[in-house]
């Protein structure tokens, strides 16, 4: 019997990991731009989501946690590698070069790239507001912010994706 | 190059679909999850009797300032006697309980702050909790060692809720957000309760209530009433 309980909490587990790691898979490699990142994030947000699966049974809610979890946890990867590279500019050595560990898409995205030197939370602000399509109050709650910070992070992450572009872009918000 | 917002909106979508991910779940993770329930089960019976206990002593203390009871600040200038640990989360009514001794934990903790020094009154039962009694003459709950006492050395287990709440106006609660953010913990946007108060739900973060490093951020640097 004993087995047949656990036989059934795996396919539990293998069923929600299917349904819903990829996607947050997905999302973390737009917070983070490093596939290997992501897929460590996405398995460390389902860990903690299935500690709680109690709780939480919803498959909407589900989505919901692992965003907001895959957020605060790629925030906290850039807070670290935000120090690392303070301690080396204060040690003299040149910055960490950002990851250069990405599918290969020609090489030539200069809109990705330009992303990718975005400050934390405009990159997320662009990605939950234009990949995850939730509304501006929604994304000022996955964040933690106000409305208003969501609006500026966004207006001021497209401003500077077009300056930090090659060539001259044209950005229409 | 056209990239107005639906040009951003398709490299977004383009990257994320380049991205791959086996759906299939690895061992690791299915052998995480099975000792995280595990741990969870057990820590949530250990601390099923304190639910309440921990969540208002955050209220009380944090909130010095707060007329226990009834959600409307007091006059900063007045004294307060007596600190008001309040259950939001298992209330008297709900837990079925109707009085008795209080809780082992609370226990040890009164008896961990009389060993630092401060002499605190014995926990007191009443309709919304439990009140310890403090004697502002006696002990000085503004100082940052009591603070460092009350919440980091002789801290009560933390709340299996996962809710951490501030009854205190919107200003100086900015002002903590503000605080523990620049300490490295960035807090949910909080809700209102239905006694004005502000919750932060922190099973959204990476915050441990446990850890004492957030117990002395939150209850000693970026207390209210002792931050610069």
């Amino acid at each position: 019997m004993e087995v047949g309980i656990a036989d059934q909490r795996s396919s539990r587990i293998a069923e929600l990991y299917a349904l819903h790691a990829p996607r947050a898979g997905r999302v973390a490699y737009l917070l983070t731009g490093d596939p290997e990142l992501a897929q460590d994030l996405a398995q460390e947000a389902f860990v903690r989501l299935m500690g709680r699966l109690g709780s939480i049974r919803d498959d909407a809610v589900v989505a919901s946690y692992l965003r907001r979890s895959i957020v605060n946890l790629a925030r906290k990867h850039w807070r670290r590698l935000r120090h690392e590279r303070g301690y080396v500019r204060r040690g003299g050595a040149d910055p960490v070069p950002p990851t250069d560990a990405e599918p290969d898409l020609g090489g030539r995205d200069e809109l990705w790239r330009a992303l990718g030197t975005l400050p934390y939370r405009q990159r997320a602000a662009i990605v939950l507001r234009f990949y995850e399509d939730l509304s501006e109050r929604e994304t000022a709650r996955v964040l933690g912010c106000a409305v208003g910070t969501v609006k500026s992070s966004v207006s001021r992450g497209l401003h500077q994706m077009r300056e930090g572009m090659i060539g001259d872009a044209d950005i229409r918000t | 190059m056209q990239t107005s917002e639906p040009d951003v909106r398709a490299m977004l979508r383009r990257h994320a679909n380049a991205f791959s991910m086996r759906p299939e779940a690895p061992p690791v993770v299915e052998r995480r999850v099975h000792r995280r329930r595990s741990r969870n089960a057990a820590f949530g019976a250990a601390a099923l009797g304190s639910v309440g206990l921990v969540i208002a002593l955050a209220v009380g203390v944090i909130g010095a300032s707060k007329v226990p009871g009834d959600g409307r600040e007091a006059d900063p200038g007045v004294p307060q006697t007596s600190l008001t640990l309040v259950s939001y989360l298992l209330s008297d009514s709900q837990s079925g309980e109707t009085g008795g001794d209080p809780d082992t934990e609370l226990r040890d903790h009164v008896a961990c702050m009389r060993a630092h020094g401060f002499d605190i009154g014995d926990p007191v039962r009443t309709p919304d909790g439990w009140t310890i009694a403090v004697d502002p003459s006696v002990v000085d709950v503004g100082s940052n060692a009591w603070r460092e006492a009350a919440f980091v050395t002789c801290r009560l287990p933390l709340p299996a809720s996962g809710n951490f709440i501030l009854g205190l106006s919107k200003e100086r609660v900015d002002r903590f957000v503000s605080c523990v953010s620049e300490h490295g913990f960035d807090l949910p946007e909080p809700a209102l309760n239905d006694k004005g108060a502000y919750v932060f739900d922190l099973t959204v973060t990476d915050i441990d209530m446990n850890a004492p490093e957030w117990n002395r951020v939150a209850f000693v640097t970026c207390s209210p009433d002792v931050a610069p």
